[in-house]
């Protein structure tokens, strides 16, 4: 019996100083994790980074608009949160997808799906940009391009060997033929699901440069933002003739690198840098009998929120503007900011996209969206 | 023995023997094995010629590198560079950034030499916010976009033509110079920006030429200039470009003053440009004396480990990582926390001098004049010591 009850002792103890070198060591790492996770508010980089600079582009022509910025406060909905944004794309069924920082993520009726390489759902570390051909989705990573297939999981996509650079910037769907802007070219993507490149070389110099970070297609147009600036091709002609290509330059237009985003209205094109948005005042039908230099400027000082504007949508005859600073439109030539009337934080906007009224918001921090019917 | 062991054990429940390995997992997932160092992502053009610059770029970060973790470290984590080789091409650039930034997971990237590798680099810190910081690239573009994660520590191309056309007036009195510019690494936004500097300081820009990389022979854009008659001329290209220019300007009996900036301040210009060197005026990214001790240490510890004189590319590496510590020891290491850290950098001593980061991430310290006489650098304000 005396002796039942030591070992029961010697028990108690050997189990209490287990529980004791447990628990320090789960105290110790919570504590490091939880100095680890906190990140530092982003708005101290962004208050002592964001002080106004000159806007000195002598070769542009400035809006006559004066400051007639409006607020306009709107619910923005719950964030879904997701890795940073940067590309959204709403499917025919309604279905929202989204390229992040962490992978794509999806949402339908409620419903969250995320697709991460940890997941073993999407082969990339990374999404980089989204397109829909009408049958399957295409996401361009900055580790190559993939479709979904019907396992519930993305595959990297055939003939990516093809593609002059594994670094997708852009993926495009026009109705009838997936391009793809990548580090050192674009390829254009046929029927046979074969790829073909169109880069600097082989264009003979009517593409400026290969870095094709923003891709656009209007009409029988391809408009390509890039290092250089902006090139224009019509695509009714040999891109091989660099005469069938226009190129707006960087130095001679005053466009401040990099572009960050482009957008058409139906009638001018609107291209997003870091120091405002900019109006190409050549409308569509005149882009070869027109020089193409003359451009509109809109930045802080006529009402913008900041000068980085990450991404722009023309939707229902606004131009949406996702800035570093919340989000913005232009209409009728007037700024006007639209912030969360239930929230102070501005998000940083990294991505825009359109379904009916909803205009759903792409940010660093995951997605949201708004019902601009509110807003009108 | 066995025996003795089984008896040992039966002394023991079951639940007790299974405990062990529970306790051992425990600690084991406790401690940090992954980020017990800092791991920082270095870009440089390593097998593309880059003369003896790269050399002293990549030693001086290796020496910073070593002094730091022979202090310590940062809060008891070991520096590691991850050096790679971007060949000096933005597509391999891009490749070499994306793999450090997903595969290495590093904590900041230094780099960035010609602006279009530079932006690149750039482009892609700022989409995964990964704090970049240039000690090289002076372009001025760099930091005039409202970048959040990127930082230059070397003085841009602009301070530079505001010291140079400064000087220019106050000491040869000039009033109409002429420019000739490479498309690569200064580019017609940056003699756009020159013509306007030289504007402030009474000067009119006579004549603007530009001319491709890889062109060898410049007398027809010496020609152009000849023709507009400047009282100066100011060379913006590459080293070795400049060097023949300079030759066929002085060949061309074009004997008024020549400056330029950073890159007629290499020893690659002044090897190749020979007795042509002789009283071309130029900026001076680093002049030891406003290092101090700082700078007269790190020149004795770079000669024994390199046998190799450090030149301004080894003390702008050097400085360079130097200040990533800095910011490193006030954040936690993670990303967004060091960029936070280098943007509250307003000041700092360091063996080029002071220095300190403006609203944009843009180095303050203004640009120094040098004269070159007998293929040394002269501060302008010793000139008269020699």
């Amino acid at each position: 019996m005396k002796d039942g009850a030591k070992t029961k002792n010697q028990s108690y103890v050997f189990w209490g100083i287990l529980a004791l070198i447990g628990l320090s060591f789960y105290l110790i790492n919570e504590k490091k994790n939880y100095t680890q996770l906190t990140p530092p508010s982003a708005e101290n980089i962004h208050s002592s980074r964001s002080g106004e600079m000159g806007t000195a582009q002598a070769s542009k022509r400035y809006s006559d608009t004066e400051d007639t910025s409006g607020n306009i406060s709107v619910p923005f909905s719950r964030l879904v949160k997701t890795g940073s944004v940067n590309d959204l794309l709403v499917d025919p069924t309604g279905k929202l997808w989204a390229a992040t920082e962490d992978g794509v993520t999806s949402i339908f009726n409620d419903q969250t799906s995320h697709f991460s390489i940890n997941q073993g759902r999407f082969p990339f570390p990374q999404a980089q940009s989204l397109a829909y051909d009408g049958q399957q989705l295409w996401v361009g990573s900055l580790f190559g391009l993939c479709t979904k297939g019907s396992a519930n999981r993305f595959q990297v996509a055939e003939n990516v060997s093809q593609l002059p650079s594994l670094i997708v910037w852009s993926t495009v769907w026009d109705g009838a033929a997936l391009w793809i802007g990548t580090q050192a070219g674009i390829a254009l993507r046929g029927p046979d699901g074969n790829f073909q490149t169109i880069s600097k070389l082989n264009t003979n110099g009517g593409l400026r440069d290969n870095w094709c970070k923003d891709i656009m297609r209007i009409a029988n147009w391809l408009i390509v933002a890039h290092d250089k600036g902006i090139s224009l091709w019509n695509t009714s002609f040999q891109a091989s003739n660099p005469e069938w290509w226009k190129n707006i330059d960087n130095a001679r237009s005053g466009i401040i690198r990099p572009i960050n985003g482009l957008a058409f209205d139906g009638r001018n094109v609107w291209i997003a840098t870091s120091r405002g948005v900019l109006l190409l005042d050549t409308s569509l039908d005149k882009f070869f009998s027109e020089t193409l230099n003359n451009l509109i400027s809109y930045s802080r000082i006529h009402g913008l929120p900041t000068n980085r504007v990450n991404t722009l949508l023309a939707h229902k005859g606004s131009i949406w503007l996702g800035t570093e600073e919340g989000l913005a439109r232009i209409k009728d030539e007037k700024i006007q900011i639209i912030s969360d009337n239930r929230a102070g934080n501005r998000p940083k906007i990294r991505k825009l996209a359109a379904s009916g009224d909803i205009l759903w918001i792409g940010s660093d921090k995951g997605i949201q969206f708004i019902n601009t019917a509110m807003v009108e | 023995m066995i025996s003795r062991i089984k008896q040992f054990l039966r002394k023991f429940d079951i639940y007790q023997l299974l405990a062990l390995p529970v306790l051992v997992i425990v600690i084991f997932s406790a401690i940090d094995f992954k980020t017990s160092e800092i791991v920082v992502g270095v870009i440089l053009p390593l097998s593309k010629h880059q003369g003896i610059r790269v050399i002293n770029q990549k030693n001086g970060l290796m020496l910073a590198a070593k002094h730091i973790n022979r202090l310590g470290g940062i809060n008891g984590r070991k520096i590691l560079l991850k050096i790679v080789d971007n060949e000096g091409c933005p597509e391999r650039t891009a490749e070499m950034m994306r793999d450090l930034i997903y595969e290495n997971e590093v904590a900041a990237v230094i780099g960035g030499i010609k602006p279009d590798e530079t932006r690149v680099i750039q482009t892609m810190a700022e989409q995964a916010q990964v704090p970049f910081l240039t000690p090289f690239c002076t372009h001025f573009e760099i930091t005039a976009n409202d970048a959040r994660f990127t930082f230059r520590s070397i003085t841009d191309d602009q301070k530079q033509f505001e010291a140079l056309a400064e000087f220019a007036a106050k000491r040869f009195a000039c009033r109409k110079p002429a420019i000739i510019y490479d498309h690569d690494l200064y580019g017609t936004e940056s003699a756009q920006r020159f013509i306007e500097n030289s504007g402030r300081h009474g000067q009119q820009v006579c004549a603007a030429v530009s001319y491709n990389s890889g062109n060898m022979n410049f007398r027809q854009q010496i020609e152009s200039i000849q023709s507009a008659n400047p009282d100066s001329v100011f060379i913006l290209a590459p080293p070795a470009d400049s060097a023949i220019i300079l030759r066929h300007l002085r060949e061309a009996r074009f004997s008024r003053p020549v400056f330029g900036g950073n890159a007629m301040a290499t020893s690659d210009f002044i090897e190749a440009a020979g007795v042509y060197s002789e009283g071309v005026v130029v900026t001076l990214p680093f002049n030891a004396r406003l290092g101090g001790q700082r700078s007269e240490y790190f020149l004795t510890e770079y000669y024994e480990t390199s046998r190799l004189q450090a030149d301004a590319d080894a003390a702008l590496a050097y400085e360079s990582l130097m200040i990533l510590a800095l910011a490193l020891k006030s954040s936690t290491a993670d990303r967004l926390s060091i960029a936070t850290s280098l943007a509250a950098l307003h000041g700092w001593e360091s063996i080029t001098g002071s220095g300190g980061f403006d609203a944009n991430g843009n180095q303050v310290r203004p640009a120094e004049i040098a004269i070159i006489k007998e293929r040394q650098k002269i501060p302008a304000n010793l000139e008269e010591f020699f």
